[in-house]
């Protein structure tokens, strides 16, 4: 750096512009530090040997969106023996100490790969940080040391029969009991809940009164206890990842209560901001993209058109890839940039679908969800999978009221 | 406060505080001068050569800030490319209005040069005292400071009313010390800088077209409430906002990948990290200046399409800018070639790699 050529700042008024949702245009020209620089290049290397091991021994198959579809146990230990499950959580409970941007180099790459991650995905990414934020100390051991050893998996209980969008009009209700709660409710769409440890179950322990957000709670639910049946849910794919969940006066003892009662509307938003910002909120169909690249260079002759097609689709990915980014870095900061993935996830999403489209116009095949051919069946399961891409974690009209409501603050 | 931000500050302060409206010759003298006097016009240009010295990120938000003010003055020519090719050729920096061109050819003629041909669409290059011209020539390229006064020209303008010039360069005679040959990739660089210059003015511009967007729509009542409590209109803006927000962080990009010590942006040529970080930028921000521009003339109605109401400063620019140093298809289809050719693995490992400047060519 040489002689700045700034002389006094002058104050204007518009120096700092009232209605944008954003940090200002210096903020994000800071460069990655070297050492996490240098850490990230040093994992991100380890995570590709590991995945090009991994598929040399035919260990795992690359699939579209599988971090909600891949499920296997094995896998996941695997990736937690290197430390690449719980990377976040402090080493005094099991986990690799390290930050979200390494995480966020770790997870980019094994969505790239489309490597099955859906058992540990949902303890790793927002479990795992809830507990740290808000749970007990009892519960932190119980549950931080198993998670990052890849051995407990989660499910999110927030969705109902009743409540979609409207996650503050749950019915699911717990009442107190001798030692604890006792919960009565129904939770659907609840991913891999049929073979995962617990779940975080979001319910009314008060009345509501003026403020619709008061009065709801956050308790730890495994799901082996009694009274909790799990009815899967197939999906257009035909394979089961929903379940219902039906809680029949399911007992919470007063130690898996999540952080406070009451607060759990403030908890289950602050889950939320991790939820959307990640990168499976674009990758999911890069798996996708990647057989149509090889496709097309196969049959080796292209027109500027489909040149064009291709290009923006990886300019959009590396935008994508830089938002998500940098929302992980500043939640590292300790932000909470809930507007900014929420606008991530709607721009990440319509990129997922967006893919499917231009891989149907530049490589025409009939999709086959049984097909041997992995582009035909990497077309079929995104095709199948696409419809939920802009519904789950909220919807796009759930984004964009979140967006809306920030800019017209 | 940082050192990006008070540069930042400072010219959103002076472009503030002087007029900007363009004048008949469509720019603002006053403006130029005042940020000339603060260093302003020669960021990022090295010292050596009479530049203010820093880094790209210190130009970048100093050209944020002028897409922002809509500021009718030739900045990205004067920083990003004259003071880049000047930098190059070892050309001191001049005074005064300084602009860039790409055009022309130059023999040399005793101890100089002689140039011939035209360059065409210089931005401000009527008014400007000086043109930096990158000539052709042999065996490689020539740049030649060019004294523009009282050179014929042939004015033009882009869709927000910008001057784009085109310069008679015959019977044009420079000394040795005005004009020298650079390397061959210049041409490539003088492209890459000329894009991520429009990029960086158009995530300005955006910025502050959101913004109109938001106050226009919560002043403007109909059916008794304000535009911004119709649900339809509350999602344009969420539109707007994303569109302006994937702008931004392809600018952001694109800076910090040219802003690797000793790598010009030019540098290993199509292919290196700056160059897909730059073709990526411009791509996205080509597509985003439509989609912001589209939107926020819808909520504004018949009021926004009126040459009195301010919003043209911003959407005819995000227009003008999304087609100058190559259209979002044209950069599409140059990264999409360098995708079919290396596979999507290298692209992928160069946009993921924070520490390599270069792609290797991975032929496979």
């Amino acid at each position: 750096m040489t002689r700045s050529p700034a002389p006094t700042p002058t104050p204007s008024s518009s120096s700092s512009p009232s209605s944008s949702p954003f940090a200002s245009f210096a903020d994000g020209l800071d460069p990655v530090p070297p050492e996490l620089a240098a850490s990230c290049r040093r994992l991100r290397e380890q995570v590709r040997a590991f995945l090009a091991d991994e598929l040399a021994a035919g260990r795992f198959v690359p699939r579209c969106d599988a971090w909600l579809s891949g499920w296997d146990p094995d896998f996941s230990r695997r990736l937690a023996e290197r430390g690449w499950v719980g990377m976040t959580i402090p080493a005094e409970y099991g986990g690799g100490g390290r930050g979200l941007p390494e995480r966020h180099v770790v997870t980019v790459e094994l969505l790239a790969a489309g490597a099955p991650v859906a058992a540990h995905w949902i303890a790793d990414r927002q479990t795992a940080p809830s507990l740290l934020r808000f749970g007990g100390e009892a519960v932190k051991r119980r549950f931080l040391p198993a998670i990052s050893r890849g051995e407990c998996f989660f499910a999110i209980g927030m969705s109902e029969p009743d409540s979609g969008s409207d996650l503050a009009s749950v019915r699911t209700r717990a009442v107190p009991t001798d030692g604890g709660w006792l919960v009565e409710g129904r939770k659907v769409w609840t991913s891999g809940a049929h073979r995962a440890h617990a779940f975080f179950v979001l319910c009314r322990t008060g009345e509501r009164g003026a403020d619709r957000h008061a009065g709801l709670s956050q308790l730890i639910v495994p799901l082996d206890a009694p009274g909790v049946e799990i009815r899967p849910i197939r999906l257009l794919t035909g394979e089961e990842h929903f379940n219902e969940v039906i809680l029949d006066r399911v007992f919470v003892p007063h130690e898996m209560v999540l952080g406070e009662i009451g607060a759990g509307w403030h908890q289950v938003t602050s889950e939320l901001a991790v939820e959307r910002s990640g990168p499976e909120r674009f990758m999911s169909t890069y798996p996708l993209l990647v057989a149509l690249v090889e496709r097309l260079r196969a049959t080796g002759r292209h027109d500027n058109g489909e040149l064009g097609e291709l290009g923006e689709l990886f300019a959009e990915l590396l935008v994508l890839r830089r938002l998500s980014w940098s929302i992980a870095c500043r939640m590292e900061r300790g932000g909470s940039p809930e507007v900014d993935a929420a606008l991530v996830k709607d721009l990440g999403t319509a990129f997922e679908r967006k893919v499917v489209e231009a891989a149907r116009r530049l490589a025409p095949a009939e999709p086959d969800i049984t097909a041997a051919d992995p582009y035909e069946r990497l077309l079929a399961e995104a095709v199948l999978h696409t419809p939920g891409f802009t519904l789950r974690g909220g919807t796009t009209e759930i984004l964009r009221q979140i967006v809306a409501r920030a800019l017209l603050r | 406060m940082d050192e990006l931000t008070l540069i930042a500050e400072t010219v959103r302060g002076i472009l503030g505080r002087v007029p900007t409206d363009e004048d008949a010759a469509g720019w603002s003298p006053s403006a130029w001068t005042e940020l000339e006097r603060a260093g302003l016009t020669r960021v990022g240009v090295p010292e050596e050569i009479g530049g203010s010295g820093g880094d790209p990120a210190q130009t970048a938000v100093v050209l944020h800030a002028a897409g922002y003010a809509a500021a009718p003055l030739p900045l990205t020519e004067a920083t990003l490319l004259a003071g880049r090719l000047l930098a190059r050729a070892g050309i001191r920096l001049p005074d005064g209005p300084l602009s860039a061109g790409a055009g022309g050819a130059a023999v040399p003629a005793g101890d100089g040069w002689a140039l011939s041909g035209s360059v065409r669409r210089v931005p401000w290059g009527g008014v400007a005292g000086h043109v930096a011209v990158l000539a052709r020539a042999e065996p490689g390229p020539v740049v030649a400071l060019v004294p523009a006064r009282g050179l014929p020209v042939t004015p033009g303008r882009n869709l927000a009313g910008e001057p784009r010039d085109t310069l008679d360069l015959s019977g044009v005679r420079l000394g040795g010390d005005a004009a020298a040959p650079v390397p061959p990739d210049t041409h490539e660089s003088w492209r890459l800088c000329g894009a991520l210059g429009r990029v960086l003015l158009m995530a300005g511009a955006a910025e502050r077209t959101l913004e109109m967007c938001v106050r226009y729509t919560r002043e403007r009542t109909q059916f008794g409430r304000p535009l911004a409590r119709f649900q339809a209109v509350q999602h344009h803006l969420a539109r707007i906002a994303a569109e302006t927000a994937a702008l931004r962080a392809a600018a952001q990009a694109a800076v910090l990948a040219v802003a690797v010590p000793d790598s010009e942006p030019g540098a290993g040529g199509p292919g290196g990290r700056a160059w897909a970080s730059v073709a990526a930028a411009k791509v996205r921000a080509g597509r985003a200046a439509g989609e912001i521009a589209a939107l926020a003339h819808q909520v504004h109605g018949a009021l926004g399409v009126t040459w009195e109401h301010g919003l043209r400063r911003g959407t005819t620019r995000l227009w003008a800018w999304r087609d100058e140093f190559g259209s979002e298809t044209e950069w599409a289809a140059a990264i999409g070639a360098r995708v079919a050719r290396t596979g999507p693995g290298a692209l992928w490992a160069a946009l993921t790699d924070d520490r390599l400047p270069e792609l290797q060519e991975v032929e496979t």
